[in-house]
């Protein structure tokens, strides 16, 4: 009875898998290769076929989904002015689907304060710029300690904008592929419109075969093991004070820009830009900071910078996160790059970034080259709202 | 049979080999895109705390995992796990009478007795006692056939999804609830309590066959049907290991030894083995339904409702008959015939989480979930009275229970758990912590009030004593109407997540024991991570009940008594802790070693 069951359920199971492999078909997938012209301008598109594993789970379900290439050389892409990337820092910011609680409203009149810059970089963090719907893609963090050993973590990320729609502001799934031991564990975040409001966040185990609601994460924990906190990765913008307290000019030559943990390439990008200074002051004083300083480009909002200093006032971490414009088509999206932090007590380093060898082993991205023209970009790809929900948790992987 | 067995695990672990090389994985994905392939190497060792050279597992295994996505709709999974553990090998040639470790036939996997015999001088089974031959090393004398379809296979399934269905079938595992560490509801699949409960959830499910649908009405709601053709019974430590339930080791005495004193009074053996036998049977039904309906409420409230028509698991229940035309004893006189039957239950239950934003102003961001499951007519053992030696058995004859103090009797049983999870920040370090509070409660708990004996005849000392009745658990010591436990949880992690300490407390205020597991995880690279930890558990070990069988009381007068011989007693007389006491003697050390790719 015993060989019979065994013997049924392997039969049942590799049959399927047989006929379903002669049955799947391919479908040719396109996306669209920027032709520069001079001047670093985009002059035309060529239409570009790509195999089916150069596009991410989700977007395989969306026939007719169509990717765009990024800019062959970075610098196009960090010479977009903020005029043609659409950010006036003179003016009021008003595009945003933010609830704030009262005293955090921005301004209707005269320039950005701290708390434009603030919200402006989540709503960049979290896709929830208009008119950009959604996006796919993949990351990877490596964590290197004071002995330079790496460990790797690689994610799919999802991210919808939903405006308002629901009370939400957006919605975030991380689904990890690698390493083993956390393949198939994804996060599910609703971040709801009401900033006073908690978000809404979901882990799936394989091990337990179950979604669980969690509590939500405490913002001045590591994410993921990173020396990235959860905050920085998604700014509870009303658990902060911020002011404007200075201008200044980054030189990558001075203290502390000229040691800190970053590669030359993209140290080299925040050299000489002119950064408002924004000083943030924690509301819950049980946080373990005294202060945040974030240093944004003060015409256009670019996320340069940003350092966390303990409760007695030493500088204990450093961030450069990237923050740029990649996406060479119109409407002109902000892009994800590498990112690097440091925990100056312990020496760990972490390095975030879109990955140069992508999941089916092709070679997407150059970063000593700073060559972007074999990544995709998928933005606005139209997938369904069950990749962002419990639903693909259980059923995403096995 | 250990020859094919240890093939399997060479080939299995050059299979592992194979796949960990680095071409591997281009060689997968490159010619059959979707597939990937995973697994792991590992080892297992447990060390009793009280005596050191006792190794209580070291069990080696090979996990391989194929995931195969052809497209969105379809998925297949195969995951074979076969294992060994060497510590029974390993007892071999160690004068360790106390192990006690007990051969298991290996037509099947149910704890029944070894086809030779090595008799004692009363003509009882030595078999117990430390003397481990001619048995199946895999964990727990697992025999072939059960390791094959169980752990070696164990799943495979294939899957269709669109979008709003969801249709999986295959040997899979399916869970319910909200609960940590104890399940109410969470039993579609069997457990293996080989080890009890020291390991985590996704090593002791059974994975079972079944088909499981899922219809999706929107993304907050959806209905789940489950259908289990086949029964599956939880897989209890044999007797005589070490985490089997005294229970467990009495039952398997009735039908070792010679109970009824038969061979001692000049009757030859196979008489007294046949005077007293256990006849194991799975349900003659054996179909098993379930269903679940998921939904939401706002964007801070799940929930489910949830029933479960299925057997009881614990195949342990005895449904006693008397044959009176027993050839082998005299007519006038029943003899004691056992058969287990698995008992149909019906599970009616739910579960909900919520997230509050800041529970009564001073606890921001608490998940608070909870699972509630009511048991119709559940089987437990009722235990007539309390026993000492003296105390008589016999026949129903004489109005005594055919088992002695046991009878089987129904009852309805609700089980509920709140469980809490906060995390906290503080030494400059985020943990989690998470409390549960259990509460089971059997309704219309035989009546507590005394029971005059009435005497079994005439002159019977008993006359007139006062004794209470009450439910047994599956360790056979008393259960109670109202029992409540605890559970508490917390970890954290430092250096990056490199090192993960955690601790797990079990407390049964009722019985008054519990069980605490540290653990601490060190990652030691992506592919290697060490878990050393400790299992204590604390409680009474021995609840002063003993075994009624073996009291050397009369059965009636001039009849025989029972078990007058030393081997009997010795392994008979089993002093019954509290379910989780019991286990003291278990407190050990532990290790895990893994190796990913």
């Amino acid at each position: 009875m015993v060989r019979k069951k065994c013997l049924l359920v392997l039969g049942l199971v590799v049959s399927l898998a047989v006929g379903a492999f002669l049955a799947s078909d391919s479908f040719a997938w396109k996306a669209e290769k920027p032709v520069m012209g001079p001047g670093g301008k985009v002059a035309s598109w060529q239409e570009v076929q790509i195999p089916d594993d150069r596009v991410p789970m989700g977007v395989a379900d969306v026939k007719g989904a169509v990717g765009v290439f990024g800019y062959p050389d970075e610098k196009m892409g960090l010479d977009i002015t903020p005029e043609e990337a659409a950010v006036d820092t003179s003016k009021p910011l008003t595009s945003l689907s933010v609830k704030v609680a009262p005293g955090d409203e921005l301004p209707t009149s005269g320039p950005w304060n701290a708390r434009c810059y603030v919200q402006f970089q989540t709503s960049f963090l979290g896709m929830a710029i208009k008119p950009q719907k959604d996006y796919v893609g993949d990351f990877q963090f490596d964590l290197i300690d004071k002995e330079g050993r790496i460990r790797t973590r690689k994610v799919y990320q999802f991210r919808k904008g939903f405006y308002g729609e629901g009370g939400m502001r957006y919605k975030n799934m991380v689904y990890f592929y690698e390493p083993s031991d956390l393949r198939g564990m994804s996060i599910l975040v609703w971040k709801p419109v009401d900033e006073q409001q908690a978000d809404d966040n979901w882990i799936y185990l394989p091990a337990l075969r179950r979604v669980r609601r969690i509590a939500a994460s405490q913002k001045m924990d590591a994410f993921g093991g990173t020396d990235m906190t959860n905050d920085q990765i998604d700014r509870a913008t009303g658990m902060w004070d911020a002011k404007i307290v200075g201008e200044k000019t980054l030189h990558v030559d001075q203290a502390p820009l000229n040691k800190c943990f970053g590669s030359e390439a993209h140290r080299a990008l925040i050299e000489g830009k002119n950064c408002v200074v924004v000083e943030m002051t924690p509301r819950n004083k049980d946080w373990p900071v005294s202060k945040e300083v974030c240093y944004y480009d003060k015409k256009g909002g670019t996320w340069y910078y940003e350092e966390t200093y303990d409760k007695g006032g030493k500088l204990v971490k450093i961030l450069l996160p990237f923050m740029a414009h990649m996406y060479p088509k119109q409407p002109i999206y902000w892009t994800y790059g590498d990112w690097y932090a440091h925990d100056l007590r312990t020496d760990h380093k972490s390095m975030m970034y879109l990955p140069e060898i992508d999941k089916a082993g092709h070679k997407v991205l150059d970063y000593k080259k700073r060559d972007w023209s074999q990544y995709v970009f998928w933005y606005d790809v139209g997938y369904s709202d069950d990749y962002v929900s419990q639903k693909f948790m259980m059923t995403g992987t096995r | 049979m250990m020859k094919k067995k240890g093939l399997i695990i060479l080939m299995s672990t050059a299979l592992v080999l194979l796949l960990s090389a680095p071409g591997w994985a281009a060689f997968t994905t490159d010619c059959i895109p979707g597939l990937e392939i995973g697994g792991y190497i590992r080892n297992q060792t447990d060390i009793r705390a009280a005596s050191p050279q006792d190794i209580m597992r070291f069990d080696n295994s090979i996990d391989i995992h194929a995931d195969y996505k052809p497209s969105p709709h379809f998925q297949f999974y195969l995951e074979l796990r076969p294992f060994i553990d060497s510590a029974y090998d390993m007892s071999n040639g160690l004068n360790n009478s106390d192990r006690g470790v007990m051969g298991i036939n290996n037509s099947d996997y149910s704890w029944r007795p070894k086809g030779n015999h090595v008799y004692g001088s009363y003509g009882t089974d030595t078999g117990v006692g430390g003397h481990v031959s001619d048995h199946d090393v895999l964990s727990t004398n697992m025999n072939t056939s059960y390791w094959l379809y169980n752990s070696f296979l164990r799943e495979a399934w294939g899957l269709y999804q669109d979008q709003k269905w969801q249709v999986k079938i295959g040997k899979q595992i399916v869970t319910w609830g909200e609960t940590d560490g104890l399940k109410l509801l969470d039993f579609i699949n069997a457990t293996d309590y080989s080890h009890f409960i020291i390991d985590s959830m996704e090593d002791t499910k059974i994975p079972e066959f079944m088909t499981n649908i899922t219809y999706y009405f929107n993304k907050d709601y959806n209905l789940q049907f489950l259908w289990i053709p086949w029964y599956t019974e939880n897989f209890q430590a044999p007797a005589g290991s070490a985490w089997a339930f005294d229970g467990v080791n009495l039952i398997y005495f009735y039908d070792h030894f010679d109970a009824l004193n038969i061979v001692n009074h000049g009757a030859p053996y196979s008489v007294a083995s046949n005077a007293c036998t256990i006849t194991y049977h799975e349900p003659t039904n054996q179909n098993e339904f379930a269903g679940r309906f998921k939904g939401t409420i706002g964007t801070n409230t799940d929930y489910t409702l949830n029933f479960f028509y299925t057997h009881q698991k614990n195949n342990v229940f005895i449904d006693t008959y008397y044959n009176k035309n027993n050839p082998y004893y005299a007519s006038d006189l029943d003899v004691f015939q056992f058969q287990t039957n698995p008992a149909i239950e019906r599970i009616y239950g739910g579960s909900f989480n919520h997230v509050f934003d800041n529970f009564l102003c001073i606890l921001p961001n608490l998940v608070m979930r909870g699972e509630a499951a009511f048991y119709y007519k559940d089987q437990f053992f009722g235990t007539y009275k309390n026993f000492d030696y003296a105390s008589g058995i016999g026949p129903s004859i004489y109005g005594l229970s055919p088992g002695g103090d046991l009878f089987i009797t129904e009852r309805n049983r609700l089980r509920t758990c709140i469980g809490w999870d906060k995390n906290a920040f503080f030494l400059g370090h985020a943990w989690l912590l998470s409390l549960q509070t259990f509460w089971e409660h059997i309704f219309n708990y035989p009546d507590h009030s005394d029971i005059t004996d009435p005497g079994a005849y005439p002159g019977d000392p008993n006359k007139g004593k006062h004794y209470g009745e009450y439910i047994s658990n599956v360790g056979l010591t008393k259960q109670y109407p109202d029992e409540v436990i605890w559970t508490f949880f917390v970890n954290t992690d430092f250096m990056n997540q490199r090192i993960k300490p955690e601790d797990l407390i079990v407390w049964n205020t009722s019985e008054h024991d519990g069980w605490n597991r540290f653990k601490v995880t060190f990652d030691i690279s992506d592919h290697w991570s060490l878990a050393l930890g400790n299992n204590y558990f604390f409680g009474q070990a021995s609840a002063g009940e003993i075994n009624p069988f073996v009291g050397k009381g009369y059965w009636f007068p001039g009849g025989p008594q029972g078990p007058n011989n030393n081997d009997a007693i010795d392994i008979g007389n089993i002093k019954r802790g509290t379910q989780l006491g019991e286990f003291s003697r278990n407190t050990s050390f532990f290790m895990d070693l893994k190796y990913l790719f």
